[in-house]
């Protein structure tokens, strides 16, 4: 059985993998896909101390997170899609109407 | 041994009886006209607050402890009302000149409300992360609601920032989850003391990602860039609604968490302090410059998040009490001001400070609640607005952060100058032509206006009407529950 360090350094991992994809992304699928990356390193996150504690609160925490991005995609991809039909593209920095 | 689950709808009341209000408009959409639906959501949200009279000190709790109708969600619930009802009230005046009267419109609306409370009756923190989505999700399809280009680039801004301080928010549980080993406040606040060194550290690295992600969420510098944009791009009506109602439940989870079930976990308060002068910094340092009173608006929300994070420093007994007793102030003259704007600009950019030159002889009523409003922002004696800042800075003083409030008063007499400039411009005679609707004073918004008024003058005169409620200890000390 594998120490839940090994677990928690790859969801760190992923997470980390994730923050950057927002940060240096410019398409909003990609950020938006940097986002359900770093939804996943919080669910394995969850997984592996609800291992460690031996404990099932969280397994079934880890549903409602999967959930929330099921909805948070649904939402998010509508936004996305009538931006698209207006502007014909969806680069972020093409979004820069509102300043100051 | 089969154990029967602890299910009481009682507590829940109010959060369902709104919730009813939103599938009623997401029905009823088809048959009847929106006016007809803003009425029985407006009535909806009276019964939750006549529940939440009922829940008075009941001190109720259901599943297991996930939900609790305590006496501080009930205060902060009736504050997230209380601005609903009248961002509803504005918008049946506006939203049809915004383009965004449709049924949608109120269920969504009440879809966040139902999240707001749901935050504010949280007993743990997945319960509290599901009302935060259900909100923060309604709140996305809110600012792009209306077919224009600069809401769906507010909408855009605001789902992706809110979806990655959404993920970071979730990171930083599932490591509390792992230092403690239980995602209930109660439980998380027992096992705080007596860790093991590398739990505490594990501790400490999910209360500063719980952080983060709650500084996205009610916009604490340097997590605030989308909120000028988002306030200035969204309908007037929904930025209403996303710089009262949305902050206030935000705030109420923060309370939650960091005032209960975090409230002796180490590292998040220095770094929270650290936020909270930048942002009394950068916030109102940013709203000095601002042309458009909308935008001056928004940045005055993010300079006014600074002072409400000040009452997380404190001890929970008077930080508790301070910040509810703002939050209500904030909600009532924040909710004000964008009624004003609402109705009185031409299009949904908002008003431009010059344009308010001479308002008073156009629509005297209007100017002088406006003047009230900015001057209770402004922390002026005698509006409410003073006490409150009072009551923050006083909380964060006897904790012990004395350079933080000297910090935060010196913040405070700069924000004089942004608050007062467009309040003595409104009353400079003015020769050319007005550059607002003229026919922007209608009778709902006139009331959202003097209900606004009225409340920060009374409760600055009488604070103890709020205060009185909000003060016994008793309510604070048990923010996590039992």
């Amino acid at each position: 059985m594998a120490p839940t360090a090994y677990y928690i350094a790859l969801s760190g991992l992923l997470f980390a993998i994730g923050m950057i994809g927002v940060l240096t992304r410019r398409t909003a699928i990609m950020v938006f896909l940097s986002v359900e990356l770093m939804l996943n390193a919080a669910n394995l996150a969850l997984v592996a101390f609800a291992r460690a504690w031996g404990d099932l609160t969280a397994q079934t925490a880890v549903f409602i997170v999967m959930t929330l991005a099921a909805a948070e995609v649904a939402i998010g991809l509508a936004i996305i899609v009538s931006i698209f039909r207006k502007r014909e593209t969806t680069n972020v920095d093409d979004l820069a109407g509102l300043k100051g | 041994m089969l154990q029967v689950p602890d299910v009481h709808l009682a507590p829940m009341l109010p959060i369902l009886i709104v919730l009813a209000g939103a599938l009623a408009s997401t029905v009823l959409g088809f048959h009847l006209p929106r006016r007809a639906l803003t009425i029985i959501n407006l009535v909806m949200l009276v019964l939750s607050g006549v529940s939440m009279a009922y829940l008075w000190n009941s001190g109720a709790a259901a599943f297991g402890g996930s939900l609790q109708a305590d006496n501080a969600a009930i205060l902060l619930g009736i504050t997230i009302l209380i601005g609903s009802a009248m961002t509803l009230l504005v918008s049946l005046d506006t939203a049809y000149r915004a383009r965004v009267s449709f049924p949608e419109f109120d269920a969504m609306l009440m879809y966040a409300v139902t999240g707001t409370l749901l935050i504010a009756f949280s007993g743990d923190l997945i319960t509290m992360l599901i009302g935060l989505e259900i909100m923060s999700l309604s709140g996305y399809v809110l600012a792009t609601l209306q077919d224009s280009r600069p809401a769906e680039e507010s909408g855009l801004k605001y789902f992706l920032l809110g979806a990655a301080g959404s993920a970071i928010l979730i990171y930083g549980i599932a490591f509390v989850y792992g230092a403690t080993g239980s995602l209930n406040y109660a439980g998380i606040a027992a096992k705080t003391a007596g860790l093991t060194p590398e739990n505490v550290g594990i501790l400490v690295g999910g209360a500063l990602l719980l952080l983060a992600g709650f500084a996205f969420k009610v916009a604490l510098v340097p997590f605030h860039q989308w909120t000028p944009d988002v306030y200035s791009g969204a309908p007037t009506s929904v930025s209403l609604f996303l710089s009262t109602v949305v902050k206030v439940a935000a705030f109420a989870g923060m309370l939650r968490v960091f005032g209960g079930a975090l409230q002796n976990a180490p590292g998040w308060a220095s770094v929270l302090q650290i936020l909270i002068a930048a942002t009394l910094i950068i916030g109102n340092a940013a709203s000095l410059f601002q042309t458009n009173f909308k935008r001056m608006l928004a940045y005055s929300a993010v300079a006014h998040t600074g002072f409400l994070a000040l009452t997380l420093l404190g001890t929970p007994a008077l930080g508790g009490a301070a910040m509810t007793y703002y939050l209500l102030i904030y909600t009532l003259m924040t909710a004000a001001s964008f009624a004003i704007v609402a109705a009185l600009q031409r299009s949904e950019k908002g008003m431009e400070i010059g344009d308010l030159r001479g308002l008073y002889y156009r629509h005297p009523g209007y100017a002088v609640a406006l003047a009230v409003c900015l001057a209770s922002l402004a922390g002026l004696p005698p509006f409410a607005g003073f006490f409150g800042k009072y009551l923050a800075f006083q909380a964060a003083f006897q904790n012990g952060y004395v350079w933080l409030s000297v910090l935060a008063a010196l913040a405070s007499v700069a924000a004089l100058v942004y608050y007062l400039r467009p309040a003595m411009l409104m009353f400079m005679p003015d020769r050319t032509p007005a550059r607002e609707y003229q026919h922007g004073e209608r009778p709902a918004t006139t009331f959202t206006v003097a209900l606004g008024v009225v409340g920060v003058t009374v409760l600055g005169i009488l604070p103890n009407l709020w205060y009185g409620w909000v003060a016994n200890p008793g309510i604070w000390g048990a923010l996590a529950g039992r």
